[in-house]
This record gives structure tokens, sequence and C-alpha cells, in this order.
């Protein structure tokens, strides 16, 4: 598994991100195939509409419990029921499959990001962000950093088009509102797009998180004894 | 972003990567048509940008001068 990003919540690795984002992805797509709307699956998964739209962004924070109910209601569970049972893990010792000389079968899955190229840039971004989060509100220092950064781009081009959202950045330094910027929502894409919370990130960091988006952007390799990028 | 913002980041991206087509996607592509298109579709400081005839070049880009970098830090997009 890749290195984990310090991230919130910790140990999500750009990886993990991009899988989340691909089970939310399907989980709309299969509710959209089946012609149910949102206040109807929520209903029926017996949570509120923002938590199911959690689920369909993969978003992290959402519960497993969650997840599992909305996968239920979209008839999804066969497929978390083979993960759960031992389908997929070796056979115990002293069985007759444990006794086999056959080699074992080899499942590997290839992740790869959307084919989209400004999908993946956005993931990198929402990966960047993530880790930068994580630091500023370790770190008053490095929040002070990120609005002195926003200060100085409002001095040196207060015409800029972005300046509303460089002025709604200063907001949310002050008060801590990350979460508006951490979604898959429109609104939190555009407010990274303006975003001085990168900069903060040491150079080691944002270089090991670009590196982890090249690796999926050619597709990582799971299920295999060791994680390899196809080349 | 501005029409002027947008040529400065293209000659960066061909200093970066010395090649000299390149294309850019997302929604600051309407400034290639469109000078001075309405504010509203021009608030994102952010333009993606790759090679034509080099695509995986872009990495080089996002390194050099992509989100976070001094270049970023430096100019505000």
């Amino acid at each position: 598994m890749s290195a984990p990003l310090p991230n919130n919540p910790p140990g999500l690795s750009v990886l993990d991100m991009q899988l989340l984002h691909q089970l939310g992805d399907r989980i709309k797509r299969t509710r959209k195939a089946r012609g149910l709307g949102t206040v109807a699956v929520a209903q029926q998964a017996g949570m509120s509409r923002t938590t199911l739209y959690a689920v369909e962004s993969g978003d992290p924070n959402a519960s497993m419990g969650s997840y599992l109910r909305v996968m239920a209601c979209l008839g999804l569970s066969g497929e978390l029921a083979m993960v759960a049972s031992d389908v997929m893990q070796p056979a115990q010792a002293g069985t007759a499959a444990g006794r086999s000389h056959r080699p074992r079968p080899t499942v590997q899955v290839t992740v790869s990001t959307d084919r989209s190229r400004h999908q993946v840039q956005d993931l990198q971004s929402l990966a960047l962000h993530a880790a930068a989060v994580r630091l500023v509100k370790e770190d008053g220092a490095l929040r002070d950093k990120a609005s002195q950064v926003v200060q100085k781009w409002l001095h040196d081009d207060p015409t800029s088009r972005s300046a509303p959202l460089w002025q709604e950045w200063q907001a949310i330094l002050k008060t801590g509102a990350f979460r508006k910027a951490a979604g898959r929502s429109v609104r939190a894409q555009q407010l990274r797009q303006a975003s001085p919370l990168a900069t903060i990130l040491p150079a080691e960091m944002r270089l090991s998180i670009l590196n982890e988006v090249s690796q999926l952007k050619a597709g990582v390799v799971l299920g295999a004894p060791a994680m390899a990028v196809e080349s | 972003m501005k029409r002027v913002d947008l040529e400065h980041l293209i000659r960066a991206c061909s200093e970066i990567t010395q090649e000299y087509e390149l294309v850019v996607i997302g929604s600051q592509a309407i400034l290639g048509s469109d000078p001075n298109p309405p504010a509203e579709l021009t608030v994102s400081a952010e333009a993606d940008i790759y090679p034509l005839n080099n695509p995986a070049l872009s990495d080089m880009i996002d390194g050099a001068i992509g989100e976070g970098s001094v270049f970023h830090e430096t100019n505000g997009y």
C-alpha cells in the first residue's frame, strides 16, 4: 500500500481517496440507472440526504454503516459479502484446499484515475488540501502563513477575478471552516481552485502527493504480492 | 484568471517542457477564444495545461509551477 497521507482522517492515501471516489460514483450511477431519487433512497436507507450525498461523494467521514445501508438499498450488498466472507481468504491448514498443491489463484485489480484529465487534477488538489488542512489544524503558524499568502495575492492584484474567492479563504482561515473546501461539490472545487493552502506544504510532502497521483494515472495494481505500477 | 495570466502560464509551461503546442482544458480554456469573458466564468485561479505532443510532461508542469509551488505562491495562480 502506498504511504499514507497526513490526511483527515489520518492514514488516507491518494489511492484510498480514489477508491472511495470510485465507490461513491458507482453508487450514484446505480441509483440513477434504477431511476431512484435521493429522497427515496435516503428514506429507504434511514438517513438524511446530506449523508447520502456524502456517501455518493466517497466522503471518508461517512460511516461504513452508511455505505452499507445505501448499498443494500441498491442491491449492491453481494459484492461486499464477498469481501466480508472467506471467499477471498487463503484456505485453512489441514483442509483439502489447504493441502492442495495447485497454485493459489491470483486476483489483481488495477486502480487508476478517471480518464478525464481535469478530474485527475481535482483529485490531486483534494489530496493536497487534505494534507494541508491537517497541518494547519496542528500548527497555528502555518495558518498564519496561508493568511499572509492570500493577503499578498489580494494586495498584488486587488482586481483579480479570483478576489471574491480569496476573500472567502480569508474567512475560512479565520474561522477554521475548512470543510467548505473539502468535498467534491462544485463550490468546494471552485474554492480549491483559488486556494492558498497547498503553498504551506513542505516541498517533500507536496512532491510525495504528486508522485502518488502520477502513479495512479499510470494505474496501480492491487492484489499482487507487492504493489506495482504498470509500465 | 485574466487572459494575461493564462499567457504567463503558457509561457512558463513552454519554458519548462520545451514544448510549444499546449492544450488548455477546464473552465479557463474559455480565455483562448474570448479574452474578456464574463467575470463569473473566470473566478478560478487554476488552468489545466498539458503539452499536445507529450501529455506525460504535465507532471513536470505540476511539479514546477503547479498548485502549492513557489510560482503559485508568488503569482496567485
